[in-house]
């Protein structure tokens, strides 16, 4: 791309022109650009990067519910009613436990916690998303386009109302589930979101309710791009469809597949709404003080932090989690080359 | 033994043979056919199980909109209300300002759209076709934008939405969800101009064409799937916003159809009928703009991560 593209903007004439005129086309090259990705550039400084720069100085705060305006001097020593400067104070507090000298085992249990969620999630929507793609593109199947369509209705749904509406799906005694497993036979069904492991898969199933058809629709468009003599010649060497999938499918759709597993693992990592109104703020919990079967980071984050007004420590929090994402982000992305054509 | 060779050795006539190698033919072909119909019947059961995973609750959704009162309250399963009412309807457009709401979230919505389709087409194409100095860094930067809990930022969002007057105002809404859709419709949009070959911008070029006019006279017309795809998600993303809507928003007449409706329940009253009816209004903008950009959408979405 990078020879096809080099030559772009303003036809190149540099080797018979002066250099004055070379400089002043340059010039105007990079206004056209500025004029280009101007207003977008505007947008992310004032909405994003803004508010991750106020974050940062909060971070270093003391700002909670006792410490709400700043003080006149920023580094003065703590006083009631003005927030100062307290160093890495809430970054260390995050981790470690001043008051009983150790680490801080809510904050590893709700990381490790949101971890095997997204991971377990990102499996089923990719296992599930491929299942339903490949289907959708067998010879087998018969009204492909109108099951395409049925099956991408669930990513229309608003996200806001799928949640309190799976609630009640979930709800042990009115829910149309239990009504389900009762009708079948089974007596007495389970109260999905009283127990904390069932808890935890309901929260999946709904993520996966929400999710499938944007994978599903996403492979479904890199198998087109798969050329279709690959699978004949694969079948005059008498490979069956396992190794078929293996060889030629999965290598071929992967690059088309990474930036959606990179978003998606970084959005399920950072869920909040949805598990918040499902299972009631991250429950079920087993004490006042310890995080649900269902807190995962944000939700953490959104009830520790926010709702009792410690934006210093949510701040770090906040500072913590990004680092580990970009770290992943940037891993993830210079090991699979998937943004080696997009800067060259 | 072939019906020749077994002419040949003289045990029986060439017909004979033959015909029953035809035979065995036949029988070898009806088996795979049969087998192809097991696999298929199979491969539809399947598709059919995911269906109803897929379907049932949006169908129970709707029947629930039709289910007066307690009558939702029920431990046996009814696929059909047994007295269907009009009441959660009734209710909610007469009684609550859930048109107002869907009115609010339309304008929302559809000046998001609009947004991030000029903002996002014109920086792709920039970050596509020029090379200008910062170009990589900024574009590893929208990344990391990207990695940062968006709500944890909304504490600073809000101290932004002071300072600039638009708390409680819709165009603030606007400003900050096109900002939220700049970063993946930048990235994706790119990735769907790099496929397309510079030569035909080039061509228009020499034919006297300025920049901005090969620009939108040649590649925006040829990458009609990816801006489909930005303007649905630049619809989504205004239609459907909860927490951002909730934290800016005072008035009632503001609200967005989303804060409109959660705000209808409270701690003792879970009103399942009136969310049914809601969560209807609010599918069905969203659905037909699907409906209707679904030939695009598939293009759109992958051509730009396969080469991204």
């Amino acid at each position: 791309m990078a020879r096809n593209t080099a030559t772009a903007g303003p036809v190149p004439t540099a080797v018979t022109q002066p250099p004055v005129r070379a400089g002043r086309e340059k010039r105007e090259r990079y206004l056209l650009a500025s004029s280009y990705i101007g207003p977008a550039m505007i947008g992310i400084v004032v909405f994003s990067i803004l508010p991750i720069l106020y974050i940062i100085f909060m971070s270093f705060t003391n700002r909670n519910t006792f410490h709400f305006n700043p003080a006149d001097n920023f580094f003065s020593p703590s006083k009631l009613g003005k927030y100062t400067f307290v160093g890495i104070d809430n970054y260390v507090r995050t981790f470690w436990d001043a008051t009983t000298h150790t680490f801080n085992t809510d904050f590893f249990f709700v990381m490790g916690n949101t971890l095997l969620y997204t991971i377990v999630c990102i499996t089923l929507f990719l296992v599930l998303g491929l299942t339903l793609a490949l289907l959708l593109n067998s010879p087998l199947i018969q009204l492909k386009s109108l099951y395409r369509t049925l099956l991408i209705l669930p990513w229309a749904a608003p996200a806001i109302m799928t949640a309190p509406i799976w609630k009640f799906f979930f709800n042990a005694e009115f829910g149309p589930i239990n009504q389900i497993l009762r009708a079948i036979g089974i007596h007495n069904p389970p109260a999905w979101l009283g127990d904390p492991i069932l808890a935890w898969i309901a929260a999946v199933i709904v993520n996966l309710w929400l999710s499938y058809p944007f994978f599903m629709f996403v492979i479904l468009g890199a198998l087109q791009s798969v050329p279709g003599e690959l699978y004949e010649a694969a079948q005059l060497d008498g490979a069956g469809f396992w190794t078929q999938l293996r060889q030629i499918t999965l290598p071929l759709i992967r690059p088309a597949l990474l930036p959606a597993v990179v978003l998606s693992s970084i959005s399920t990592f950072q869920q909040l709404n949805t598990v918040w109104i499902l299972t009631n703020r991250g429950g079920p919990f087993a004490s006042v003080t310890s995080p649900g079967a269902t807190e995962f980071v944000m939700l953490y984050a959104y009830r520790q932090g926010i709702l009792q007004n410690n934006y210093g420590l949510t701040s770090a929090f906040a500072m913590i989690v990004f680092i580990l994402l970009f770290a992943v982000t940037i891993v993830n992305l210079r090991a699979t080359n998937i943004t080696k054509g997009a800067y060259e | 033994m072939s019906a020749i060779e077994a002419t040949r050795s003289g045990s029986r006539t060439f017909h004979e043979v033959n015909a029953q190698v035809q035979a065995e033919a036949e029988a070898g072909r009806r088996k795979a056919r049969q087998k192809h119909i097991w696999k298929s019947i199979a491969a539809n059961a399947a598709v059919l199980i995911f269906l109803v995973f897929a379907i049932f609750p949006l169908y129970y959704v709707i029947t629930a909109s039709f289910r007066p009162g307690q009558s939702l309250y029920s431990t046996n399963l009814e696929l059909f209300p047994t007295n269907p009412s009009l009441e959660n309807w009734t209710y909610m457009f007469t009684q609550t300002k859930l048109l107002l709401w869907m009115g609010n979230s339309l304008q929302v919505a559809g000046l998001t759209t609009i947004g991030s389709v000029l903002l996002c087409t014109t920086a792709a194409y920039s970050f596509s076709r020029w090379r200008f100095p910062g170009r990589d860094a900024i574009l590893t930067l929208m990344l990391a934008i990207n990695a940062f809990p968006g709500v944890l930022a909304l504490i600073g969002v809000f101290v932004i939405f002071k300072e600039l007057h638009l708390l409680n105002n819709l165009w603030g809404l606007v400003l900050a969800y096109t900002s939220g859709q700049l970063i993946f419709s930048t990235w994706n949009l790119k990735g769907f101009f790099d496929t397309i070959p510079v030569d035909l911008e080039e061509a228009a070029r020499v034919d006297g064409a300025t920049p901005t006019q090969a620009f939108i006279r040649v590649m925006l017309p040829l990458a009609r799937p990816a801006l489909a795809v930005t303007a649905l998600l630049g619809f989504m993303g205004g239609w459907g916003e909860y927490i951002t809507a909730q934290t800016m928003l005072f008035d009632e007449s503001k609200y967005t159809v989303a804060v409109g409706l959660i705000g209808l329940q409270t701690d003792y009253r879970q009103p399942w009928g009136w969310f049914a009816v809601g969560a209807i209004c609010m599918s069905v903008p969203v659905t037909l703009l699907f409906l209707a950009l679904q030939k695009q959408l598939q293009a759109g979405l992958t051509l730009g991560g396969v080469k991204g």
